[in-house]
């Protein structure tokens, strides 16, 4: 965003006026320590229980122990399966995901705009919204045939209308008011389009990508489940086809990693468009 | 901008014979006309309600009337009027943009070259001591922070005409006290005109050259316009004892109870 006017403000300042006085910052990172802290401890608490219960409670037939997981994990990371697999899902995956936000970035500010056709439209949308997906991939089968297209065709579907809907409902509910004060202070249409409503939207749009990146990923694995030859979704397919607990767990948690690594990297990616929502009253 | 109408010695802004409707209901303003000279500083003052805030949105042209028109320097308001500066109510800071930008967008959306934007940019928040919080953002604002830079923002292009709604209604006493003052000596610097509504008495005293009331109705319309002559450099703490200042309050309150339609 443009906050080109003040560069070096915070420099030029004495300490008197930086944004976080030292204390603060020493108390921020006793909040992030303790929060890490509780974190590992959730983590090591889940895995402990996991591990006394297997073969104890629970047979190792359908709870294997996280050790006999970990080694499955480390034979895919020996024979490169793992990275092949992760590759397999996570290329369709993101082009599903770019394609579907492409098209609701077009679509959901083009209705955003034109109220009409969006009231016109909106009992069709809802009710594509609603129909669940794995009920159209045998259409999708049809159409695409079993390979790396239905797999990103599926992700398309997959992440379309949680993007959709966060574009159409971010660029739809700028306020008014705001709009009218940058007309009067001199902006055009595209002054609204690029300085108003899509910071506005940026907001929700981070939002739905947060949810549509994971649930793309997830399109991919279901058509890989039903058809893949590839994939972490084969992967989970065929060890449970086998009766490999150990390496169905395994791919569950290749599939976590994936969905949290992502996560954390759309973070990262969208930080500094969004710095201005972390900001805060300086003490 | 349609056809000219200017003449010499015409005022700034002309609402003549002003009607407007909300919907199919009765009118809310009827038959109303206000004037502001150049460089005047004229108040709405009167009961919630009674359509000040329209007349801003009628010469800001976001709204149209439904009978009469708006002149503003000889051309009749007709599309959004990029000739004024408006400061609403609400906070219209964009919250993704630091102080620094918000007040320099103005000038950047009017093509206005970088070096000479940041250079006006500073020099206008030195003048309402913004200087130092150039690079924070809306959020990391005080109350009184966001309302001068609001003032800051529509004066950086220099508007023939500052409108201002009711700018210092969410503001504590004593932030109220201090930016009326600072609000009118910047004003009177730039050299702009201001129409400001208010509903309160001693603000409208101390900010205008002239009132104007509205109320009665509905339809309301100007009940009373009384010339506020205190001169040009007006303090607060010094006026309120001042016997002109209180027999204007005095004034201006019998025509506030008329707008209200109180008649004791």
């Amino acid at each position: 965003m443009n906050t080109d006017l003040a560069p070096g403000a915070n420099k030029d300042l004495p300490a008197s006026q930086e944004p976080a006085s030292a204390p603060g910052q020493r108390t921020q990172v006793q909040k992030s320590v303790r929060l890490m802290v509780f974190r590992v401890g959730v983590l090591v608490v889940f895995f402990a229980v996991w591990w006394s219960t297997s073969g104890t409670l629970i047979d190792k037939f359908f709870l294997p122990s996280p050790v006999r997981v970990v080694q499955e994990l480390v034979d895919w990371v020996k024979d490169g399966s793992l990275w092949r697999n992760i590759l397999a899902t996570l290329l369709p995956g993101l082009k599903g995901f770019v394609i579907a936000t492409v098209a609701a970035f077009i679509l959901g500010y083009a209705l955003a705009m034109a109220r009409f056709a969006s009231d016109v439209l909106e009992p069709y949308i809802t009710a594509l919204y609603g129909i669940p997906i794995i009920s159209i991939v045998p259409l999708l089968i049809l159409w695409f045939g079993i390979g790396d297209e239905l797999a990103v065709a599926v992700a398309v579907l997959a992440s379309f209308f949680l993007m959709f809907y966060n574009v159409y409902f971010g660029i739809r509910e700028v306020s008014p008011v705001l709009i009218d004060q940058v007309l009067i202070a001199g902006g055009s249409s595209w002054d609204i389009a690029w300085r108003v409503r899509l910071p506005s939207a940026l907001v929700w749009v981070v939002a739905g990508m947060k949810v549509a990146v994971p649930h793309s990923i997830v399109g991919v694995v279901v058509a890989e489940f039903l058809t893949g030859n590839k994939g972490v979704g084969f992967l989970l397919a065929s060890n449970a086809n086998q009766f490999n607990s150990a390496g169905t767990f395994a791919a569950v948690v290749v599939l976590a990693s994936m969905s949290f690594t992502l996560d954390r990297l759309l973070s990262l990616l969208t930080r500094r468009a969004l710095s201005w929502k972390e900001a805060t009253r300086p003490q | 901008m349609a056809e000219a109408v200017k003449s010499p010695g015409a005022p700034l802004l002309r609402l003549d014979k002003v009607a407007v409707r909300f919907g199919a209901g009765r009118d809310v303003l009827a038959g109303v006309s206000v004037a502001v000279q150049a460089g005047e500083f004229v108040t709405l003052l009167g009961p919630s309600g009674c359509g000040k805030s329209t007349l801003l949105n009628l010469t800001a042209g976001t709204l149209r009337p439904r009978e009469g028109q708006i002149i503003f320097d000889g051309h009749p308001v007709t599309t959004i009027n990029r000739d004024v500066g408006y400061v609403t109510q609400e906070d219209t800071m964009l919250p993704w943009l630091t102080l620094a930008a918000n007040v320099g967008l103005p000038l950047k959306m009017r093509r206005v070259k970088r070096d000479e934007i940041r250079d006006r940019v500073m020099a206008l928040l030195q003048r309402f001591s913004l200087d130092k919080a150039a690079h924070l953002y809306p959020s990391q604002l005080s109350g009184g922070m966001k309302k001068r830079g609001l003032f800051a923002r529509a004066l950086i292009y220099e508007p023939r005409l500052l409108l201002m709604d009711e700018p210092f209604a969410a503001l504590d006493a004593q932030m109220r006290a201090q930016l009326q003052v600072e609000f009118r000596r910047v004003v009177r610097e730039t050299g702009s005109a201001a129409l400001f509504v208010t509903h309160d008495i001693e603000e409208a005293a101390l900010v205008s050259d002239r009132v104007v009331v509205l109320g009665g109705g509905p339809p309301a319309g100007v009940v009373a316009e009384i010339t506020i002559d205190l001169g040009a450099n007006r303090d607060a703490e010094t006026l309120r004892f001042d016997a002109a200042f209180r027999d204007i309050g005095r004034t201006l309150q019998d025509a506030l109870r008329k707008a209200r339609g109180d008649g004791s």
